[in-house]
């Protein structure tokens, strides 16, 4: 898009610029449409913090949600820089259909802007489908029950009724009474030994038999009963939320219409304090490549039911640290795998903390500055690096991977992660398993979400394996020292001193050099390569002489006869 | 009444009745409020349902950890006819139960799944309605198992 600037010259903006300086307007979230190229269909998007993800509700809906509406008491949605982080990680996995799990302190936000995201997809008047963890959630709460289908008021009363009249002067009150009388009877004749105990023991076991062939036929009476009390006793089941999370569920708006989806967001509040063997239902949520699985199977009486998942099924969890709490459990280890693991930073938890103090002071007037790492949105255009042209630049990519991914498994395991700080320290109950989900989680994300370098504007790789590497590794850790050790190893890789390199046309590159020589022969036109070429050689030759003059004058400055002198002069 | 405090209650009452909280982008949240009766200790919830005034609290009581759905019926009616609902605790607590007290908490929201025929249902907090929990001291360390009870309530007292 071409803009003018107050001179009348032209400035061109790209698409990703539009939308940062949309997003710093419009406070970090925004509403916008736009048209497939090939449905020409109008869609209907929320862009978070630079994400963009499909949206059901209108513009002032958003607007609303947004930026607060005092009829209907809803406040403005002030971001810290702690929430857009939070924020940016539930739209990024949320498109990648990637479960997230956020683990920190209570009172942070993170069910909090989970439900807000609900909000922004499906609605301000959109339902909320929350499990809440203690530890008495079992498999009855997750998948759901059998249960008798509702009665209306004057059904459940005369079904109540009936059932205690039965209770009280049925079949079954009659047998029991008739049974203790016959024990009664027969203890008194072993006592009295006009028997002696073998034939008790033998007419004991009669008198049992016989009460319980009576009990049952009493027992099919009193169900014939029941049943013509009601027409039917109908039982339901009873579907549990991560049933709903796959299927869909409908409600009734403000104007009576059934809103049906087809899916639904799922948050799973306090994941930790559910027991742990119960945790493990929820593995069936792990598919391929890191992914949600596609369906769920329940195990009922009727035998399996499979629930595909439906387009807009999401999950989020929010867990708390066990060590900081007696008596707490972890998290399942396979578990860990099977979501995107995100600790909540405790710095910048101490900032919002700060920034909640200065908003509220301030009356509003001080809000949190928009952070350039959340308002940098990906690139409009990516690089298909699983194309076959593009073989060198994905053969580079899978190194870094690997070998980041070594690094990584290599120190957790050596050293692990902590919590606390200083001499406070004290290790992680709370173990990680990461197997080649986590990688191939890496090359989603990377496939989705590239990023620009703002002064070449082309794609650079190494920010976009940055911010992977965050994302599904370094964000796992608690321990602020292990996190800055393992970015250095992430850098080091990339274009450090000990890092790897590439022999690409002739020059030992870095990874980090290679990748953007690799781009720029993609993006750039063959006129604009012979123009940086043409520059950066001119670049290296000035600095080149630069050196010369330097070193020459040194030189000069040492030399006392004035032969040598003049001869060097002349070069 | 038992032998207790009632100016006590009266504050805590009035507390609930008049006081709000904020929370994370939601302001004038009601509280949930919890009486604790200490070991020795004569009160129980019918003293608290005497203070107010007649027809405005209903009582119930939570016997079984399983059942949720008395909670749920009756949270469901008081809400709708603006009055308090005082439950007494005997045991521990069902998930949904916990559930509720915080999106009451959080939101001012009575939120309950597969409930009335719907997925999710979801009432807005009538301005009038109040939740009172009452539960002896023993009962709320030992048995209690959810570790955030106490953060579910805002105005806590505990009755000698």
């Amino acid at each position: 898009m071409v803009n003018h600037n107050s001179s009348g010259e032209e400035i061109f903006k790209t698409p990703e610029e539009e939308t940062r300086e949309e997003l710093i307007k419009q406070g970090g979230i925004f509403y916008e449409e736009i048209k497939d190229p090939e449905t020409q269909e109008i869609k209907k998007y929320v862009n978070i913090l630079g994400i963009r993800v499909e949206t059901y509700t209108t513009k002032e809906d958003i607007e609303k949600l947004v930026k607060g509406s005092e009829k209907e008491k809803i406040q403005p949605l002030i971001l810290s820089e702690l929430d857009q982080q939070m924020m940016r990680k539930i739209a990024e996995t949320y498109s990648l259909n990637q479960a997230l799990l956020f683990e920190g302190d209570p009172g942070l936000g993170k069910t909090f802007l989970s439900k807000k995201f609900t909000k922004l997809i499906h609605g301000s008047e959109a339902p909320i489908l929350l499990l809440q963890g203690t530890p008495r959630t079992s498999e009855l709460d997750i998948l759901g029950h059998w249960a008798p289908k509702g009665l209306t008021e004057a059904e459940n009363e005369k079904f109540k009724e009936t059932l205690k009249q039965y209770s009280e002067t049925g079949d079954l009150k009659v047998l029991r009474a008739d049974l203790d009388a016959k024990i009664i009877s027969l203890s008194e004749r072993l006592k009295q030994k006009t028997i002696d105990q073998p034939l008790f023991q033998s007419e004991f076991g009669n008198l049992v038999q016989d009460y319980e062939n009576k009990s049952k036929e009493a027992m099919l009476k009193m169900a014939q009963l029941l049943g013509e009390t009601r027409n039917n006793v109908e039982w339901e089941f009873k579907e549990g939320p991560l049933i709903k999370m796959y299927k869909g569920i409908s409600w009734k708006n403000k104007n009576g219409e059934t809103i049906k989806r087809d899916g639904y967001p799922l948050i799973v509040d306090e994941f930790d304090l559910i027991p742990s063997n119960y945790q493990q239902i929820f593995l069936t949520i792990g598919g391929e490549k890191g992914q949600l699985s596609n369906e769920i199977y329940f195990h009922g009486n009727t035998g399996q039911t499979i629930f595909p998942r439906g387009k807009d099924a999401s999950i989020a969890f929010t867990s708390n640290f066990p060590e900081k709490t007696p008596g707490r459990a972890t998290v399942v280890g396979p578990m860990t795998d099977r979501v995107v693991w995100s600790v909540v930073d405790s710095q910048l938890a101490q900032q919002k903390e700060e920034a909640i103090i200065d908003y509220t002071m301030s009356s509003g007037r001080e809000k949190p500055k928009l952070e350039e790492i959340y308002t940098t949105p990906p690139a409009e255009n990516t690089i298909d690096f699983r194309n076959p042209k593009n073989e060198k630049i994905a053969k580079i990519l899978a190194t870094v991977i690997k070998m980041f991914k070594n690094q990584f498994d290599l120190y957790y395991r050596q050293v692990g992660d902590y919590l606390g700080e200083g001499t406070s320290k004290i290790p992680r109950e709370q173990r990680m398993e990461t197997s080649v989900r986590n990688s191939l989680r890496v090359i989603d994300y990377l496939s989705k979400f590239q990023y620009k370098d703002p002064k070449t504007g082309i794609i650079d790789f190494s920010e976009s394996l940055k911010r992977a590497m965050k994302l599904y590794y370094i964000d796992r850790l608690v321990d602020k020292d292990a996190r800055d050790k393992i970015e250095l190893v992430l850098d080091d890789i990339l274009g450090g001193v000990t890092g790897p390199r590439i022999d690409y046309l002739g020059k030992q590159l870095t990874i980090k050099e290679t990748l953007q020589k690799m781009t720029e022969n993609l993006q750039l036109s063959p006129e604009e390569l012979k123009r940086r070429k043409e520059e950066t050689e001119a670049a290296e030759f000035a600095a080149m002489a630069t050196d010369i003059d330097k070193a020459k004058k040194d030189l000069i400055g040492k030399i006392k006869d004035p032969d040598i002198l003049k001869a060097l002069e002349n070069i | 009444m038992s032998n207790i405090d009632t100016q006590q209650l009266k504050n805590l009452i009035e507390a609930t009745d008049s006081v709000t909280h904020e929370e994370l982008g939601e302001t004038n949240l009601f509280d949930n409020a919890l009486i604790i009766f200490e070991s020795g200790s004569t009160g129980n919830a019918q003293d608290i349902q005497k203070l107010l005034s007649d027809g405005k609290a209903n009582i119930i009581e939570i016997t079984s950890p399983y059942d949720y759905q008395t909670f749920a019926n009756k949270i469901v009616e008081v809400n709708r006819e603006g009055q308090w609902l005082i439950v007494d605790v005997k045991t521990d607590i069902h998930p949904n139960v916990i559930s509720v007290l915080k999106s009451v908490a959080e939101e001012n929201v009575v939120r309950i799944n597969n409930y009335e025929d719907q997925d999710i249902f979801e009432m807005k907090l009538n301005n009038e309605t109040r939740i009172i929990f009452c539960i002896k001291r023993d009962l709320l360390e030992k048995t209690i198992s959810y570790p955030y009870f106490l953060n579910l309530f805002g105005p806590v007292i505990s009755v000698a």
